[in-house]
């Protein structure tokens, strides 16, 4: 009886100690970049497992023969047999393919049919090269904006809104430290250098639980580390801007670096139009006063970005990363012109925003099972206007009049953070881990500084300084997580997790424990049923205009007033991918969103931000929707539909907080239909074609199409007289109109041309081919007539037809 | 070759940045359209309403009546019918005094409104007197008075500065004198009258919130005292308001102070916020209405006291005395801190 009970008790060991684990790292021969999603499968059992950001994989299986095949999209399959009689390290190293034959990917990636997980798309480089955009720019986010769920703000705008969501909602990740402005040029570009990245994923939903702080998504990009064997490297030159990339070993497959940068030359092109005001306005004889005849103007726009990364590999077990990213706007102007007094005067503006980040990180395989990955970061964002006015008398006047106001405002985070990958068995993949963030806020800071001598009036002079600053707020911010990708058995699949996130500002603090839950059952081995559940909260808000990003958009934090955002987001789905053909999708959600903050009736951002809480009422939000979408990326003809039907509404009712007579209002970016539809097909090697056509519903505006005059108690006031008749707008509701329809055709063709020791590709894309004039905005215009009335409501539109081209060069 | 660069940079830079407007249609039916009412009846002034219905926004006319309609003013529970009309504009035989108690009721074929109000007391305004101050920026006026509010009767108060300009003014562009006959409000400050301005009724509060064109106060912190306001006016110097023989040109300050009933204080900030056309940006604000029967517009009393002023005669004191009114003057008009 003993003896039984001994072997009773050991057996679990004894079981165990028949597994053992399979682990490594993942590369491309090629260059040793690290793949992402890679599959490492046994034939014999069934089991696999796929390469996390890092590359790396664990997989524990039965002790015995093992046949691993490591696949991988665009890359040869590659096979080994294993006695599996003790842990292994395997490091592959996978080779192009050169043909793109059809590829039978038993495995999964982010969002696809054997995922668990839903309401994500994973995007590869290339799959957004591929879509013809504006000046020949290939960007992230307006590649993104054509999945479905996504939606762009307005003509042009990089903001995204994701299913009812708003543009502060989305959390941005470079390398996994939070950017907080992603917008060149007034949102007509991103802060992303195509160039620069090796994946990039988006969930729209059932967020997994190591994610947290934004409402309605996470762009998570992954930037390249660089070529391990060879200097590699790409030049580029379009309509208005140019870049170049850079990647190479510093110590062959042990150290590289890789460095991109980009630049905007948007202001050269404004200088012959900056000429023509000039010498029209000091040539031609409009008889008034000299402040124009003499006027000189200067004016220009530019914006950059840098990103640069250094990788070192202490051993196939250890690496160490150090990323940086800058990017910065500057737009400045300046006229130098003689007033009527016989004063020179010289005014100047400029205005400068832009992100800075680094961090460093270690990856270390502490066991086959487990992973670890530690990390410190450090992000930035800051605004400044600067302004002056100088005026001199005379070119020996000792006394010249000066003035100058300063506007500054950042966000500052600085994040320690420790991530856990563990794979016990091929059935859990377990991550755990925390990231604790010290926050400091700081909304608005003017000054200004007055030096005046009335010179020509002789009425004496001054000299004063004033500084108006907003308290800076610091917050401290601490989440731990724990999610299992579980596989229950072949058909189910459930990834768990629970994330707890605790914010900490001025005399608040306020916790909160998130469930979340995402699951598929294969119905068969190509269509799946999926569902899921998240539950997120938001602790930062973005003081911002509707809808038009603008470098004055201020990031607050909550206070003891105003409370953090939350939502719940239930959605399910059927994704079925057909071999060889094409992925299909139809998901559904439901999103309930609690204390948005909207500007009050009558409130901007213009004006001291000292006190925005009392600018903004709080309230609540849902939306709706169903989302469709059919993709291929194999073959010579690839590309997706994306439609999605969708609702969007507000209400703000509360006690002392109501917009809206307390009525339900559509969101400014409700749209009701939204169809994108994207296609690329390689004509040959050297030639590709790609079409893109969008539609949507318009935007929604509040216009009032009612006035009635102001009440006077001079009757004489409502006929005219004494010039005080004016009239009021009655309101009919907030966001009552609806802009015209949106849509568009774009299309590109890209040469390419291979040399002996380089390639090169030249693309020529046209935007708006048939030269849609798609609402921007609307106003109300004295100078045109509408059915015998003396003035009518005017659209205005950005973009016409829009032709560039751009030249690039591969070495 | 310059030329035809040259050239391309045009056409490339008009394309990037043209712009292109369109008409859009717009339902110009009138559905939908809601009566208005106003009224402000004012003491020691002839009681009247204005009825009519809102217009089309891109309509420029300024009268649309409403036909049939019969309205009833009752004061102090008297009736009176209109023994005028004037397109939509009906006077009552009745000059309005303080303390009267009204109701107005119009019945018509497209629908009936009703309002309340009441005709407050006159602000009780005592020692007035206005001095001009020089200082190496700026002239301007400096009023005294005291404000005797009346005890256990909450009030609102009124106050704006506006400037009367008639004559000759040089136009800077076309080089000429133009005529000019304008009303248009002018900067105060209260420097020294915390009770009066630290509230938060008033929406015109600019420059650091020291800078008024109009401001609406309580009587909640003076109720029942006689208390001393000082009133700055600012007179900022234009040099083109030549004032000879030929080209006379002349301001005139009007200083009104109104007691308005509640109603009319959220109706003239809803008002303000409405019609600030500044907030571009902004949600606009839906204007305050106090009218029963699912119109809109105000039915409020008001009592003014006025005092007008000729600038030239105002007794000038020169130089820049050290006082705190002049520095609280400047520091205001650059945004700085509170005197």
């Amino acid at each position: 009886m003993k003896r039984l009970l001994i072997i009773l008790m050991l057996f679990p060991f004894v079981a165990l100690a028949q597994n053992y684990t399979v682990s490594g790292t993942i590369t491309d021969a090629g260059s040793g970049e690290t793949l992402i999603g890679a599959t490492v499968l046994d034939a014999r059992s069934g089991k696999g497992a796929v390469t996390n950001l890092y590359g790396h994989y664990s997989l524990t299986l039965k002790k015995g023969e093992v046949e691993l095949k490591v696949q991988y999209v665009g890359y040869e399959t590659q096979t080994f047999s294993i006695t599996l009689d003790r842990n292994h390290e395997l490091n592959v190293r996978l080779k192009a393919s050169l043909e793109l034959d059809e590829v039978t990917i038993v495995g999964e990636r982010v969002g696809d049919t054997r995922s668990s997980q839903m309401s994500a798309t994973e995007m590869t480089v290339e799959k957004i090269k591929s879509v013809p955009v504006m000046f020949g720019e290939a960007d992230i986010i307006k590649a993104l904006q054509l999945m479905p769920g996504v939606q762009s703000g307005s003509e042009g705008n990089s903001g995204m809104y994701v299913r009812g969501g708003g543009p502060d909602e989305n959390l941005f990740l470079l390398d996994g430290v939070p950017l907080y402005n992603v917008s060149h040029l007034g949102g007509f570009f991103s802060a992303f250098n195509t160039d620069a990245v090796k994946n990039v994923t988006l969930y729209k939903g059932s967020f997994p639980a190591r994610f947290g702080g934004r409402l309605s998504s996470v762009l998570d990009i992954t930037q390249n580390n660089g070529n391990y064997q060879e200097l590699h490297g790409n030049a580029s030159i379009g309509l208005i801007s140019a870049k170049f990339n850079l990647e190479g070993p510093i110590v062959k497959e042990k150290t590289t670096f890789s460095i991109s940068a980009r630049r905007t030359y948007a202001e050269l092109l404004v200088i012959p139009t900056i000429m023509w005001i000039n010498r029209v306005t000091s040539e031609t004889d409009l008889d008034a006063p000299d402040v124009v005849d003499n006027a000189e103007l200067d004016a220009g726009y530019y914006f950059y970005d840098l990103n640069a990364k250094l990788t070192h590999k202490f051993s196939d077990k250890s690496r160490l990363y150090a990323s940086f990213y800058m990017g910065e706007d500057d737009v400045h102007g300046k006229i130098n012109t003689v007033s009527t007094l016989g004063e020179d005067i010289r005014m100047g503006m400029e205005n400068e925003w832009g992100n800075l980040i680094g961090s460093l990180r270690w990856n270390y395989a502490l066991s086959p099972k487990t992973f670890v990955n530690l990390s410190l970061s450090y992000t930035q964002y800051s605004n400044k206007i600067v302004g002056s006015i100088d005026k001199t008398l005379s070119d020996n006047d000792t006394n010249p009049s000066h003035m100058e106001g300063d506007y500054r405002s950042g966000i500052q985070d600085l994040t320690g953070r420790i991530d856990f990958d563990y794979t016990p068995n091929p059935s859990h993949n377990v991550k755990y881990g925390g990231y604790f963030t010290r926050h400091r806020f700081q909304p608005e800071v003017a000054s200004g500084r007055v030096d005046f001598y009335d010179q020509v009036q002789m009425n004496g002079s001054f000299t004063m300084d004033s500084t108006i600053m907003s308290q800076m707020v610091p917050a401290n911010e601490l989440v731990l997580f724990v999610e299992d990708d579980w596989a229950v058995n072949d058909a189910v699949k459930v990834n768990a997790g629970l994330h707890f996130s605790g914010f900490d500002v001025q005399r608040s603090f306020y916790p909160s424990l998130q469930p979340r839950i995402s699951g598929r059952v294969m119905l068969s081995d190509d269509l799946s049923v999926k569902a899921g559940y998240a539950w997120m909260k938001q602790y930062v808000h973005l003081l911002s205009t509707s809808g038009i990003s603008m470098p004055t958009d201020l990031w607050v934090p909550v206070t003891d007033r105003v409370k953090p955002m939350e939502s719940h987001q239930v959605a399910g789905g059927l994704f079925y991918s057909r071999s060889g053909i094409a992925d299909f999708s139809v998901e559904g959600y439901y999103k309930r969103m609690s204390n948005l903050i909207e500007y009050k009736d009558g409130a901007t951002f213009f004006g001291s931000s000292e006190n925005w809480e009392n600018l903004v009422v709080a309230g609540d939000g849902w939306s709706y929707g169903i989302e469709f979408l059919v993709q291929r990326d194999i073959g010579n003809l690839t590309g997706w539909v994306a439609y999605t039907w969708s609702r969007t509404m507000r209400l703000f009712d509360r006690e002392g907080q109501v917009l809206n007579g307390g009525e339900p209002f559509p969101a400014k970016y409700d749209r009701r239909h939204d169809l994108s539809i994207v296609l690329s097909y390689k004509l040959s090697k050297r030639c590709d074609v790609s079409a893109t056509w969008v539609f949507s519903t318009g935007n929604t505006a509040t216009l009032s199409t009612k006035r009635y005059p102001v009440a006077s108690d001079d009757p004489d006031d409502y006929d005219g007289d004494n010039n005080i008749y004016s009239e009021l707008s009655y309101m009919e509701g907030r966001n009552n109109y609806r802009l015209p329809n949106y849509h568009r055709l774009d299309l590109g063709v890209n040469f390419h041309r291979q040399f002996k020791h380089c390639r090169r590709t030249i693309n020529v894309s046209v935007y708006n081919v048939y030269n849609r004039q798609n609402p921007y905005l609307i106003y109300q215009s004295a100078t045109n007539t509408y059915n015998g009335y003396p003035s009518a409501l005017m659209q205005l539109s950005l973009f016409p037809i829009l032709p560039s081209a751009a030249y690039t060069l591969y070495f | 070759m310059k030329k035809i660069v040259y050239i391309a940079f045009m056409v490339l830079s008009g394309m990037l940045f043209a712009s292109c407007e369109k008409v859009l249609d717009v339902d110009d039916t009138g559905a939908g359209d809601i009566l208005v009412l106003n009224g402000v009846p004012s003491a020691g002034n002839r009681a009247f309403v204005y009825f009519s219905h809102t217009h089309f926004f891109l309509d420029s006319s300024i009268t649309h009546p409403v036909a049939g309609a019969s309205p009833t003013l009752t004061v102090n529970g008297v009736p009176y019918t209109p023994d005028s009309i004037s397109g939509c504009k009906y006077f009552f035989p009745y000059i309005c005094q303080p303390g009267d108690s009204l109701s107005v009721s119009i019945t018509s074929a497209d629908g009936n409104l009703h309002g309340k109000t009441y005709v407050p007391l006159y602000p009780e305004v005592k020692n007035f007197s206005v001095k001009e101050y020089a200082s190496p920026s700026f002239n301007f006026y400096w009023a005294q008075y005291n404000l005797c509010d009346h005890a256990n009767n909450p009030e609102y108060y009124y106050l704006k500065v506006e400037v009367r300009d008639s004559g000759m003014r040089f136009n800077e562009w076309t080089r000429q004198y133009d005529t000019v006959d304008t009303v248009h409000s002018t900067y105060f400050l209260m420097p020294n009258n915390p009770e009066l301005t630290d509230n938060d009724v008033s929406p015109n509060a600019a420059l650091g919130g020291y800078l008024y064109t109009s401001l609406m106060s309580t009587d909640r912190r003076i109720d029942g005292q006689d208390y001393a306001v000082n009133l700055y006016v600012l007179l900022l110097k234009d040099t083109n308001e030549v004032n000879d023989s030929l080209h006379l040109f002349k301001h005139w300050y009007d200083i009104t102070i109104e007691s308005i009933t509640p109603a009319r204080l959220r109706y003239l900030i809803s008002v303000a916020q409405n019609l600030n056309t500044v907030s571009f940006f902004a949600e606009p604000v839906q204007p305050y209405t106090n009218i029963e029967g699912g119109g809109v517009g105000i039915f409020a009393g008001s009592s003014k006291w006025k005092f007008s002023f000729d600038p030239d005669t105002i007794p000038h004191v020169g130089g820049a005395p050290a006082s705190i009114p002049i520095e609280a003057v400047e520091n205001a008009a650059m945004g700085r801190g509170r005197p």
